[in-house]
């Protein structure tokens, strides 16, 4: 049947060319929106998980309050920290980070900064209800975190995600269409042989099998190529300039840190493609080779 | 053996194509289906390969009813006859080799052999310098003989041929004939669907005669 396939492939070598390219970019472009999907996530993940509510204490609370406001947080949240600053600890960060003005410097002292608690979250989109907790507190004077700021980026990273899934989902769906006329075509071309192998005994399977595996062997040649080239084009992406940014060098996380990620990325790719060559010509037969 | 009963065949727009035949054919019979067109001859070669399925009636070939076949037992039922079309059905694309060896690859048979059995056949049909040429390079007989070829390259129980000198020159006619002949000698069942008198005269053999459908002649000898 192999070698079936192979010549159907060299006798309509346009058509075969066609299919595989079309394949070849959905599954290159689906994978690197994927990837760039993956890096806002964990742009998003990294950014969420930095100390984002401060909640500055009383100068009358007692350490006592303290303790309680932290329980009250560490029992209601699932927190990835939580740091206590004294006025004191606040005053050394105040030092450090204007240690070049000497003005400012002057100007301070530890009464005049809050005590405060530093508190991130594990989950980003959980900052907003932290705040409305604490700022109820009595020993809280006031809280503050980046509010807009987390939920541009939560709108961002859906946006991406929506968008990549809606583009992933579209060159599939293209795909299988490609694979339908390209196979109407070839069945089209083959009716007679069809019709004498029908008629001379020739099996469902013997007639539909060659073009279900010519599908098949379509998927597996863009799946590979098209891995391939996303795996270059990562490796690029990491030793170029913009990879050098730790956040965007996530990019290439799932192929650089890890010779297993590759192969079952590489597999997954390739597999997914297989399958839907599987079932653009498995509807094509389905359809152009019903009676 | 070949039975049929009662065999009615009518079309969705109510044309009768076939009506009431019986007949029986015993295993290595040659047996000339005659009439004119329109009689329903092809149409009843179409029965016979379950291209068709009859209205009523039946066709029993080796005690087993073709109206009752399902999915694998038509495809076994069709690797048992060796069909020469009228249109011949010899791919324009393949060559004489290929055209032939197809029905070998149907069935399953290994490359090795494929190549004998073929070039075996090719002898048989005095085709054995032609096993590269296109279709479209041979001559009229030349091409009636490779359907035979491809018919019987299986060694089938029952070769069923439809105008197979509808074609053809007076010479092949002839040989042709002869063709069909030396198979049947070998044991083969041959049914031939013909116009032409003469062959049918000259080879005397039983003669079924349809008109509009009906049977109207099961004789030994000429054609009318």
């Amino acid at each position: 049947m192999i070698k079936k396939v192979f010549a159907s492939m060299r006798r309509s070598p346009y058509q075969t060319m066609a299919a595989v390219l079309i394949m070849f970019i959905s599954f290159f472009v689906a994978a690197v929106y994927f990837m760039s999907s993956l890096t806002a996530q964990r742009v998003l993940t990294e950014l969420a998980s930095r100390p984002q509510v401060v909640v500055f204490v009383r100068d009358e609370a007692k350490p006592e309050d303290v303790d309680r406001l932290k329980k009250t947080l560490s029992d209601s949240f699932k927190l990835k920290d939580l740091k206590y600053l004294s006025k004191d600890d606040a005053l050394n960060r105040y030092k450090e980070q204007n240690k070049n003005d000497q003005l400012l410097l002057e100007l301070v002292n530890a009464q005049i900064l809050p005590a405060s608690l530093e508190v991130s979250a594990v989950d980003g989109s959980e900052l907003g209800k932290i705040y409305d907790l604490a700022i109820k507190d009595p020993a809280v004077e006031d809280a503050v975190y980046q509010k807009e700021e987390i939920k541009d980026l939560l709108i961002w990273v859906e946006s991406i995600r929506a968008s990549g899934l809606i583009l992933v989902g579209v060159l599939l769906i293209e795909s299988i269409l490609v694979l339908l006329i390209v196979f109407a075509l070839k069945i089209t071309l083959r009716k007679d042989e069809i019709e004498v192998i029908r008629l001379v005994g020739g099996s469902s399977w013997q007639i539909r099998g060659p073009f279900i595996a010519e599908g098949v062997i379509y998927g597996l040649i863009s799946g590979i190529f098209s891995f391939v080239l996303t795996y270059l084009f990562t490796v690029v992406w990491h030793i170029s300039p913009i990879g050098v940014i730790p956040a965007l060098a996530s990019f290439s996380v799932p192929f650089t840190q890890s010779p297993v990620n590759v192969i079952l990325w590489g597999v997954t790719q390739t597999m997914v493609a297989v399958l839907i060559g599987f079932i653009g010509s498995y509807l094509a037969v389905w359809r152009y080779l019903k009676n | 053996m070949i039975k049929l009963q009662n065999l009615t065949k009518k079309f969705p727009d109510g044309t009768v194509a076939l009506a009431d035949i019986n007949f029986e054919i015993n295993d290595g019979e040659f047996i000339f289906i005659v009439g004119p067109s329109g009689a329903g001859k092809t149409t009843l070669f179409k029965l016979l390969d379950r291209e068709y399925l009859s209205d009523t009636g039946s066709i029993i070939i080796d005690d087993k009813d073709l109206g009752k076949l399902k999915g694998q037992e038509i495809v076994k039922h069709r690797r048992h006859l060796g069909i020469v079309f009228q249109d011949l059905k010899l791919l324009l694309t393949k060559n004489v080799f290929e055209n032939i060896a197809l029905t070998l690859e149907v069935a399953g048979v290994k490359e090795k052999e494929i190549k004998e059995r073929v070039n075996a056949v090719l002898s048989k049909v005095d085709l054995a310098n032609f096993a590269f040429q296109f279709p479209a390079q041979l001559s009229g007989g030349e091409l009636q003989r490779v359907a035979i070829a491809r018919a019987i390259v299986t060694n089938p129980k029952y070769v069923i041929a439809d105008e197979p000198t509808g074609n053809v020159d007076p010479a092949n006619v002839w040989s042709i004939m002869k063709l069909l002949k030396l198979i049947n000698d070998s044991g083969t069942t041959v049914i031939v669907a013909t116009h032409n008198v003469e062959v049918v005269d000259m080879l005397d053999k039983r003669v079924i005669r349809l008109e509009n459908g009906r049977m109207v002649k099961d004789k030994k000898g000429k054609y009318r």
